[in-house]
C-alpha cells in the first residue's frame, strides 16, 4: 500500500514552478529518504506531504484519499513534520509537548501519560518543567521530536533532523529515530544529505535534483 | 474537539472579562433618578449651578447632568430630544424653540448683563460711547481688534444682533472669530489687546487673569435673560417631563431665587432674580454689599 | 478624585471591548489570504488617524434620541463614552496585533498546523507567543482613550461627577482661565498613565 501518491504535481512559488514531479508513489510502513542538495527540492515537498501547501496544479493522494481543500485540515491530523530548525512554544518542555495533544483533542490524564512517555522516548524527563526557550540547541531538535512523536502519526516528515546540530547530539538523535522506527510501523520520509543515515534507518533512497523527482536508487 | 475553550485562552481572556465586568458594576450608573439639563457654558463657569442644583437634587433624591455647552447646542440637545430641560439665555432663539414646538412652558429666571471690555488704554474710545451701538461703531471705525464667540452662543448671538442694529457688517482684518467659549475668547482678546462682548460673570471670574477692563456697560439693550424651558413631551415622549416642572418650579420659586440672589463669588452679585415680584426678595437684593452692574442694579 | 476613577474605568473599559474585538481581528487579518486583505490593511491604518471629534460625531449620529440606537438612552452616560472610545481603540488595537502577529517567526504557523491545530487554537497560539506586541497594542490603545478629549466631551457631555473625565476636567478648567488647576490634572492623567504602564511593564517583565 503507498502512504502517498502524486501525479502530475507542480509546486509554485511567486508565480514561478519550484518543484515538478511527473509520477511518484511513497510506501507505507517504510522509511524512504530523500537525497540532494541543499536548494534541490526536499524541503519544499516535505511542506508538500505535510499537507502545509497546497500545489499548484496535478493530484496528491494520501492512504488512497484524495487531498482537497476540504479535508486539509482533518488529514493534516494523520501527519506531522519536523522542520530543520524547530520553532518551540514559549512554554515549559512538558507543555509544548501537551500542545499538540491538546489540539488532537486528547483530555487531561491520557495527555499527561503522552507527555511523560515521549519526553522518556527522547531523554528529556529531567527537564519536563523546563522553560522551553532554556534549552540547548541539541535539546530543542529532541523537544521538537518527542512533541512530534507523542501525536504517533501516520506518517512523520523530518527535515534534515540533524543538520544543525553538535556531533553528540546528531547520534542521541539517531538513537531516537532508529528506536522508534523499530518499534512503530509508522511511515517515515527522511530528507537529509547524510547517506549514512538513511543507510542505519534502512531507508530506500529517492534522489531530488533541479527541482524535480528522480525515483529509485 | 473535547476542549473548546481551552484552559489557556481562558486564563487569557478571563482578566479582560473581569475587568471589563467589575468596572461595569462598581460605575456609578443607575443609581437615583435622572434629570438632564442642557445649560450654556457661562452658567456653568459661573459657579452658581453648584449651589442652586444641590439643595433641589436632596430634596427631590435625584441628579441633575448638567451638560454646558455653547446655547446653540444646548437648544439643539432640546430639539433633538437629548436632555430634559433647557436653560440657556438667548430670548429670540429661545421664543423660537417654543414657538416651533421643541419646547413648552419657557419661564424668566434671572438676568445678568453684557458688558464691553477691552485695553485699559481704549484706542477707539469705546467709554464716551453713549449707546452700545455707538461703542461698536467707534471700534470699528477705529479698526481696534474685536473678537467674537464666532460659535453660535448666547452671548455671539447679542453681538450679531448689535452689529445688526448698528447696521454695521463686521468683517475684515480687525474683526477676528474665534469660534471658543467665552473665557477663550477673554484670554484671546487680553494677548491681542482686543475689545471683546461678555457676559458680566465670566468677566469677573476671569478679570484678575486678564488685563482687560469694562469699558462700557449700562445699556438696557445689554440686559442677559435667562430662560428655563422644559422639552415638549409630547414631542419627545421619553423626557422626564414630570421632573422638569419640579426643577422649573424650584428655580423659579422662593428658595431657588433667593439662592440666585444671595449668589455672590468675591462678594459681587453675578445675577438678579427675575422670577418672582421683587418684594418677595427683598431682604437680599435691596442690601447689596458689592458694586452692581450699572443701569442693571438700579431698576430694581 | 471621582473623575481620575471615571477616566480610569471608562477607559479600561473601552480599551478591553476594544482588544475583545480588535486582537481576534487583528490576528484574522494577519493569517487569512484573502482578496481585499490590502484595503482591509489600508483601511485599518487611515482609521488609526480618525480624530476623535468625528467619532464623537458619528456615535452622537448614532446614540441621540433622534439616532437609530437612541432608544438605548445612551447619549451622555459613561457606557456613550465606552462606546466611542471603543471605536477610537478599535483600528488601533487591530492594526497593532497585525503588526506583532506578522512579526512572529513564519514557522510557527507551520509548526501549529503541523501538530494539528485548528484555526481557533492556532489564533490563541500566535496571541500568546506575541503576548508582547499584543500587550503593547492594548497599551497603547489605552493611551489614545485615556488621553483623548473629544468623545468624552460630546458623548459624554462633561457631566460632573458622572461623565466628568480627567481630560474633559482639562477643558474645562481651561475654558475658564484656570490654567494652573488644567495643568495639575494634565500632570495627574501623566501620572495615571504611568502607573498603568509600569503595573503591565512589571506583569510583562515576570512573564517570559
Amino acid at each position: 500500500m503507498n502512504a502517498y501518491t502524486l501525479h502530475d504535481i507542480r509546486i509554485g512559488h511567486d508565480g514561478r514552478t519550484v518543484l515538478t514531479i511527473p509520477e511518484l508513489a511513497i510506501p507505507a510502513g517504510a522509511v524512504t529518504a530523500l537525497l540532494g542538495e541543499n536548494g534541490a527540492g526536499k524541503s519544499t515537498l516535505l511542506h508538500l506531504l505535510a499537507l502545509l501547501t497546497a500545489p499548484a496544479h496535478g493530484r496528491l493522494t494520501l492512504f488512497g484519499e484524495a487531498v482537497t481543500a476540504r479535508n486539509r485540515a482533518r488529514l493534516r491530523k494523520g501527519v506531522s513534520l519536523l522542520l530543520q530548525t524547530p520553532y518551540l512554544f514559549n512554554r515549559s518542555v512538558a507543555g509544548n509537548v501537551a500542545w499538540g495533544l491538546k489540539a488532537h483533542g486528547m483530555g487531561r490524564a491520557e495527555r499527561g501519560e503522552r507527555v511523560r512517555e515521549a519526553l522518556a522516548w527522547t531523554g528529556l524527563e529531567k527537564l519536563a518543567e523546563r522553560p522551553a526557550h532554556a534549552l540547548s540547541g541539541g535539546e530543542a531538535q529532541r523537544l521538537a521530536l518527542a512533541r512530534l512523536l507523542a501525536l504517533r502519526p501516520r506518517v512523520v516528515l523530518l527535515d534534515e533532523p540533524t543538520a544543525h546540530v553538535d556531533a553528540a547530539s546528531r547520534a542521541r538523535i539517531e538513537a531516537i529515530l532508529e528506536n522508534w522506527v523499530r518499534e512503530h510501523q509508522a511511515t517515515v520520509l527522511l530528507a537529509t544529505h547524510d547517506a549514512p543515515l538513511a543507510e542505519r534507518l534502512g531507508a530506500r533512497p529517492l534522489r531530488v535534483a533541479d527541482g524535480t523527482t528522480l525515483s529509485g536508487p | 474537539m473535547k476542549h473548546p475553550f481551552p484552559p489557556r485562552a481562558a486564563r487569557f481572556a478571563a482578566p479582560l472579562l473581569a475587568i471589563t465586568l467589575l468596572l461595569t458594576a462598581i460605575s456609578p450608573a443607575g443609581a437615583a433618578e435622572r434629570l438632564r439639563m442642557s445649560t450654556t457654558t457661562s452658567t456653568e463657569n459661573s459657579g452658581l449651578l453648584g449651589v442652586l442644583l444641590p439643595p433641589f437634587e436632596q430634596a427631590n433624591g435625584v441628579k441633575v447632568d448638567v451638560i454646558a455647552v455653547g446655547t446653540g447646542k444646548a437648544l439643539k440637545l432640546g430639539e433633538n430630544g437629548d436632555v430634559d430641560v433647557v436653560f440657556v439665555h438667548a430670548r429670540g432663539a429661545e421664543e423660537k424653540f417654543v414657538a416651533d414646538g421643541f419646547g413648552i412652558d419657557r419661564r424668566d429666571v434671572m438676568h445678568n448683563d453684557f458688558v464691553l471690555v477691552g485695553p485699559a488704554a481704549d484706542p477707539a474710545g469705546i467709554a464716551k460711547a453713549a449707546r452700545a451701538v455707538d461703542a461698536l461703531a467707534r471700534i470699528q471705525h477705529a479698526g481696534a481688534p474685536f473678537v467674537s464667540r464666532g460659535d453660535d452662543s448666547g452671548t455671539h448671538q447679542k453681538e450679531r444682533a448689535l452689529w445688526t442694529t448698528a447696521r454695521i457688517k463686521p468683517a475684515g482684518q480687525w474683526y477676528l472669530e474665534a469660534g471658543q467659549g467665552m473665557g477663550a475668547v477673554l484670554t484671546i482678546a487680553n494677548e491681542k489687546g482686543a475689545y471683546a462682548l461678555t457676559d458680566r460673570g465670566t468677566f469677573i471670574a476671569y478679570r484678575d487673569k486678564v488685563g482687560l477692563k469694562v469699558l462700557f456697560a449700562g445699556d438696557p439693550v445689554l440686559f442677559n435673560p435667562y430662560g428655563i424651558i422644559a422639552v415638549n413631551p409630547a414631542r419627545h415622549p421619553h423626557v422626564n417631563h414630570a421632573l422638569a416642572e419640579k426643577l422649573m418650579d424650584f428655580i423659579t420659586g422662593p428658595e431657588g431665587q433667593r439662592i440666585i440672589a444671595g449668589y455672590r463669588p468675591g462678594g459681587e452679585a453675578l445675577f438678579f432674580p427675575d422670577a418672582l415680584a421683587p418684594d418677595a426678595l427683598a431682604p437680599i437684593t435691596l442690601v447689596p454689599n458689592g458694586p452692581r452692574p450699572a443701569g442693571v442694579g438700579s431698576t430694581r | 478624585m471621582g473623575i481620575v476613577w471615571t477616566s480610569l474605568w471608562i477607559a479600561a473599559t473601552a480599551t478591553a471591548l476594544a482588544a475583545l474585538i480588535g486582537v481576534p481581528a487583528g490576528v484574522l487579518v494577519a493569517l487569512a489570504r484573502f482578496r481585499g486583505r490590502g484595503a482591509v490593511l489600508l483601511g485599518l491604518n487611515t482609521l488609526m488617524a480618525l480624530p476623535t471629534v468625528v467619532v464623537g460625531l458619528f456615535v452622537y449620529g448614532l446614540i441621540s434620541r433622534q439616532g437609530p440606537l437612541g432608544e438605548w438612552g445612551l447619549l451622555f452616560t459613561p457606557a456613550g463614552i465606552v462606546l466611542g472610545e471603543c471605536i477610537l481603540a478599535l483600528p488601533i488595537i487591530a492594526n497593532l496585533t497585525v503588526t506583532a502577529v506578522t512579526a512572529l517567526d513564519p514557522r510557527l504557523l507551520a509548526t501549529c498546523r503541523t501538530l494539528g491545530g485548528g484555526p481557533a487554537r492556532v489564533g490563541l497560539a500566535v496571541v500568546l507567543e506575541g503576548r508582547h506586541g499584543v500587550l503593547a497594542a492594548l497599551v497603547a490603545g489605552f493611551g489614545r482613550v485615556v488621553a483623548e478629549v473629544g468623545v468624552a466631551m460630546m458623548l459624554g457631555g462633561n457631566i460632573r461627577w458622572y461623565t466628568r473625565t480627567m481630560t474633559t476636567a482639562i477643558a474645562l478648567e481651561t475654558s475658564k482661565g484656570e490654567f494652573v488647576l488644567g495643568l495639575a490634572l494634565g500632570l495627574a492623567l501623566l501620572g495615571v498613565a504611568f502607573a498603568v504602564n509600569a503595573a503591565l511593564f512589571t506583569l510583562r517583565g515576570r512573564t517570559p
